[in-house]
Parts: structure tokens; C-alpha cells; sequence
């Protein structure tokens, strides 16, 4: 009886491990779809709608090594000259009239209902951990279920149920817990297109779930290869390049 | 009048450099080639005299109750796409309607990669140090900050002259600078573990000054920052050596409310000996004593402790922001509150009302103002 439990504790481990990296393999695919380029350019268009009205920024994301994003504001006009970057342990912005780089936590946003990680970041994997894997059929299109658990505290989301198209491995649509589990935000990926000659996402809906009717539109355009260097992504050179 | 003869300084200005920089890119394109941005602002700044002040008796001071003054400020930068070298100005016009108008050039510098660890740049720059967010003691080579309007709101301030060394050594950042008049400086940054952490130092024919600065979020929401630098005495007027110290933290709500606190002790703040000689001359009915009482009358810099409080609640872009500061002299309870509500009227034009209140008994720091409030109307626009 005692080996019996042994060993169908080992199989039960041992399917557990198969699952998780089998979640851990398809969140790297999904990564891989996003953004396949290790060092790159990107421009991101945020559209935040509240009932009839509007208002758009203009980001500019420079990428390195998947945990390393460099952010120019370049519209408004009011936000010009504005730079975010995202390391793996840290957040810092610069402001033309501060003239200094500032530390701020993930809940400081850009605009709308799109956190500095949804713009910055184009990899799940730098802040979570898939944790499990389910099957689901989601609008009629067979699908992975993922659960990924924030790595640290200071991520901006505690939890993220993430579902990704079985037959490209492409995200479908993520929600967004916080620590106390309250579901915020909802992610959709509506657009796929052609960057950097390859199909890529272009267009992601971000729903706000606390103030229904207010959501963001973030439009990727002009992904590019670029060499960048190391030193642009230090806190001391944040608005001098 | 005023506003329009800045607004022309400034469209001179601008045309100039567009001309001078020939294949010049639309301004909305990102930072390489060139680019120009800036903001205009027209004010009304409403100031009824404070009577009762023994600086200002029966108005003796002649305080305006109405100023109106506008400002333009113009950033131009050229960056190849290369990003081996930079050059930036700031031309800052700025005009009352009693003071008449100037044009200062805030920042021109020339900026160089030499290698993949080592920029070179030099010119008048402005180089901000330290985390504190109304008060920093390690700024040594900053311009100086005013508490209640930390953001420098008008960009007014102007840069230092100096030429600069940065390397990036290892995840080490390490700046080194030559300043005007012989004056050196230079400042050691690390990240470590999740903690930024600032080695300050700066020296001239005066004194040596040196400090550290430090700041780390906890959490999602939660940022905790300090500094501290110690100034040898004769680098200020003190016998012996000054210290100065900030601490402080922010927190965002869910909703996007942010809150800054800080607490500053400042070791150049007046003695009780001081206070007490200050009030003395301040409380004469002579000429002579109500000038020098008025000349060395600096409020918020005269104490040893204050505290910083900041409330701002923003509505996105649809609606109005507001903001509330209020910073409080530790050492005999008196202060100022100012709350600013800013409307967005186009995604480029914000108007907006300040209203800055004093308060304080008799005897007070803040008691001494010459004016009863300060209530600012402007508008402002970017591009």
C-alpha cells in the first residue's frame, strides 16, 4: 500500500512537472510570436476611449534581451521628451522638466487602462510563471488556458489568465488579477499583420473591468531589428539620447 | 503685449533653427534627426498685500495686486541615427508687464559617444541629482529647487556651465564633471538589489560637500526614497560642518491617486539665536532694519524642519486634475497650502488656477510674507 502511494505520488509529480513545462513551452512560443526580435524598435499607438471621447499618445519602445525597454513619449505634444525605462528590477521615468530620472512603482500608468508593463514589455515570461495549463474553446477557436503567476510583489498584476490559439500559439485574450484576486483588467488581441516580414500582433483591446465602457486600443506599427546599446538602457542615460 | 513680444522671441528663435538645420524632420518624429518641442504660457498672478506683515507695513513694500507675464520655453535637439553625437539648446523668453521681457538660454550642450561605455558632453546643462521630491541636499549641481512647485511649472531653470565625463562601467554609471570657476564634481550610481544607490561629492575653492541618495519600491504601489549630504563648514556659513537630510515616500492608489510625503531637516536653517536676532531687526521702525529684515527674509529655507505633503488626483484626459501641496515649517507650525486644478481644454492646451494660502501665528516664519495668497490663472500650450 505504502509503495503504491509512493508511486502514485511520483506519477502525480511527474505529470504535474510534464504540465508545467509543457505551459512553460507554450508561453514561450507565445513570447516568441509577439516579439521575435531580440534587440528592436517598435512604435505603439494607445487610443483611450471613455464613452464618445478619445485621446491618443505615441510611444516609441526600444527592446533589448526581453526584460529591457526603453520608452520615448512622442505625442501629445504636452508628453514630448518624456522617457520611461523598464529594467528587470526597476521602473524609473524621466520628465524634461525634472531633468532627472524618477523612480516609480507599476501602478504609476502612462494613460488609459494601459499599465507601463503593457506597453513596455512584449514578454510574459520576464514576470511570470505559467503554473498550470488548461483546454478551452474560446469564440470557436480551440485554445491553451494558461495561469501565470507574478515572479515578484512589484509586478502590476498578481495573476493573469492568458488563452492562446492551440494550432499558431498566438494570445487570444489575457485577464488580469490583482493580489487580493479581483479580476481588473481584460486583454484582447484583436489584430495580427505583417512586421519585420513576418505575421505579428498589431492591435490589442484592453478593457477596464472596474469602470465598464472605458477601454484602451494599443496599436503596434514599424517593429524593427536595431542594434541597441547597453548603456541607453541605464537609469543615467534616460533622456540624454 | 508682453505675451506677444515673448511668443515673437520665441517663433524667431524656432524659425532660425529651422532654417539652420536644413533637413529638418516633422516635429512629431521620433528622437533622431532633429526634433523641437516647448511650451507657452500666458499668467495672472493676483497678490493682495499682507498689511499686517511687519516686512510689509500698510503696503509700505508696493506689492502689485495684479502681474500678468508670459513665457515660452523651446527645446531643439539634432541626434543622428546613429546616436554617436547630440547637440540641445533651450531658449527660455520670459516677460512681466512691469518688468519688461528676456531671452536666457537655458541649455546648449554638445554630447558625444565615444565608446560603448564613455560619453563626453559639454556646455550648459542642467543635471538634476538626488530622489527626494521637493527638497534634494545632494543636488550640488542642480539648480535650485522650489519646494512648492517642484515641477518647475514655468521651466525656468537654467543650467550649469561645466563639462562632463559619464562612463558605464559594469552596471556602475560613474559621472564626472568640471564645473566653471574650478569647481569639480562627481557622482557613483548602482543598482543594487532592486535599491538605486547615489554616491554624491563636489568640491571648490570653498569646501568639500559630499552626500548619498537613495530610493526602492516595495510592492506594486509603494516607493521609499531618502538622502543625506554633509557639508564642510567652510563650503557654507556655519561653524562646522552641516548636515541635511531628507526622507520621504509616494504611494498610488488604484484609481491613479498619488501621494507624496517628505520630511527635510536642513542644517542651513536659522538657530534659534538666528530666528530671535531676525525677528529683532524684522520688528524695528526704522528704513535701514525693515530692508535688511526684507532682504534676508527667505520663506521655507529659514527653518531646520519641514514637512511635504502632495496630494494629485488626476481624471485623464476628459476631465479636471487636481493637485494639493502643502509643506509645513516642523519648528513653529506655519506653512502654506496650495491647491491647483488643471483642466484640459485640447490635448495641447491646459488651463489652469493655483491658489496658494499662508498660515501661521504671530512671530511665525510664514507670518512674515508680504503677501495674503497668491492666486495664479494661466494658460498653456505645447508643441
Amino acid at each position: 500500500m505504502k509503495r503504491m502511494l509512493v508511486l502514485a505520488t511520483m506519477v502525480a509529480s511527474l505529470s504535474l512537472s510534464l504540465y508545467a513545462d509543457d505551459a512553460a513551452a507554450i508561453l514561450r512560443r507565445v513570447d516568441q510570436n509577439r516579439n521575435p526580435l531580440n534587440s528592436f524598435s517598435v512604435d505603439v499607438e494607445l487610443t483611450s476611449l471613455s464613452g464618445a471621447k478619445s485621446q491618443t499618445s505615441r510611444f516609441r519602445v526600444l527592446g533589448k534581451d526581453a526584460d529591457k525597454s526603453l520608452v520615448e513619449f512622442t505625442a501629445p505634444e504636452g508628453e514630448k521628451g518624456k522617457f520611461l525605462l523598464m529594467l528587470r528590477d526597476g521602473m524609473w521615468i524621466y520628465l524634461p522638466s525634472a531633468s532627472r530620472p524618477i523612480r516609480i512603482s507599476p501602478l504609476q500608468r502612462l494613460m488609459g487602462q494601459a499599465s507601463n508593463g503593457d506597453v513596455a514589455r512584449t514578454a510574459f515570461t520576464v514576470d511570470y510563471t505559467p503554473v498550470s495549463v488548461t483546454e478551452e474553446v474560446l469564440d470557436g477557436v480551440p485554445a491553451w488556458v494558461l495561469d501565470l503567476k507574478a515572479k515578484s510583489s512589484g509586478i502590476a498584476y498578481d495573476r493573469v489568465r492568458l488563452w492562446v490559439n492551440r494550432a499558431s500559439s498566438e494570445p487570444l485574450r489575457a485577464d488580469f488579477y490583482v493580489a487580493s484576486g479581483k479580476l481588473i483588467k481584460r486583454a484582447l488581441y484583436r489584430e495580427y499583420g505583417q512586421m519585420s516580414g513576418r505575421r505579428m500582433l498589431t492591435l490589442v483591446e484592453i478593457d477596464d473591468l472596474i469602470r465598464p465602457g472605458e477601454r484602451t486600443l494599443m496599436r503596434y506599427s514599424n517593429l524593427s531589428a536595431r542594434d541597441n546599446a547597453d548603456k541607453l538602457f541605464t537609469r543615467d542615460s534616460l533622456g540624454k539620447w | 503685449m508682453v505675451i506677444g513680444r515673448t511668443i515673437a522671441v520665441v517663433g524667431a528663435a524656432v524659425g532660425l533653427v529651422v532654417a539652420l538645420g536644413g533637413s529638418a524632420t516633422p516635429a512629431h518624429a521620433n528622437n533622431e534627426g532633429f526634433r523641437i518641442f516647448g511650451s507657452a504660457g500666458a499668467e495672472s498672478l493676483l497678490t493682495p498685500a499682507n498689511e499686517r506683515s511687519s516686512l510689509n507695513p500698510g503696503n509700505v513694500g508696493g506689492v502689485h495686486y495684479r502681474t500678468a507675464s508670459g513665457d515660452a520655453s523651446i527645446f531643439m535637439e539634432q541626434v543622428p541615427k546613429s546616436r554617436k553625437w547630440k547637440a540641445r539648446i533651450k531658449v527660455r523668453t520670459d516677460g512681466t508687464e512691469r518688468a519688461g521681457s528676456r531671452v536666457e538660454v537655458g541649455e546648449a550642450l554638445l554630447q558625444r559617444s565615444v565608446t560603448s561605455w564613455l560619453d563626453l558632453s559639454a556646455g550648459r546643462i542642467i543635471d538634476r541629482w538626488g530622489t527626494g521630491y521637493a527638497w534634494n541636499p545632494t543636488g550640488f549641481v542642480s539648480p535650485r529647487k522650489n519646494p512648492s512647485d517642484p515641477s518647475d511649472r514655468r521651466s525656468s531653470n537654467r543650467g550649469l556651465d561645466m563639462v562632463r565625463a559619464d562612463l558605464f562601467v559594469k552596471g556602475t554609471n560613474i559621472s564626472l564633471y568640471g564645473l566653471r570657476g574650478g569647481a569639480t564634481a562627481a557622482r557613483a550610481y548602482r543598482l543594487v538589489r532592486g535599491t538605486d544607490i547615489s554616491l554624491h561629492l563636489f568640491h571648490n575653492e570653498r569646501g568639500t560637500r559630499a552626500g548619498v541618495s537613495v530610493a526602492r519600491v516595495f510592492g506594486d504601489a509603494l516607493e521609499l526614497h531618502g538622502e543625506v549630504a554633509r557639508s564642510d563648514s567652510a563650503s557654507t556659513e556655519r561653524d562646522g560642518a552641516v548636515v541635511s537630510a531628507v526622507a520621504g515616500g509616494q504611494f498610488t492608489f488604484r484609481n491613479g491617486t498619488n501621494m507624496v510625503v517628505e520630511v527635510f531637516h536642513s542644517g542651513e536653517g536659522l538657530s534659534p539665536a538666528e530666528w530671535e536676532q531676525f525677528q529683532n531687526v524684522a520688528t524695528k521702525n526704522d528704513a535701514a532694519s525693515l530692508l535688511a529684515a526684507n532682504h534676508s527674509y527667505q520663506p521655507l529655507k529659514m527653518g531646520r524642519e519641514y514637512a511635504f505633503v502632495r496630494l494629485a488626483i488626476p481624471q485623464g484626459g476628459t476631465g479636471i486634475d487636481w493637485e494639493v501641496v502643502s509643506i509645513i515649517n516642523l519648528g513653529d507650525g506655519s506653512g502654506l497650502v496650495r491647491g491647483m486644478a488643471t483642466l484640459k481644454l485640447r490635448q495641447s492646451v491646459s488651463a489652469y488656477l493655483i491658489d496658494t494660502e499662508f498660515f501661521g501665528g504671530t512671530g511665525s516664519e510664514l507670518s512674515y510674507i508680504q503677501v495674503r495668497r497668491a492666486t495664479t490663472i494661466g494658460v498653456r500650450l505645447w508643441f
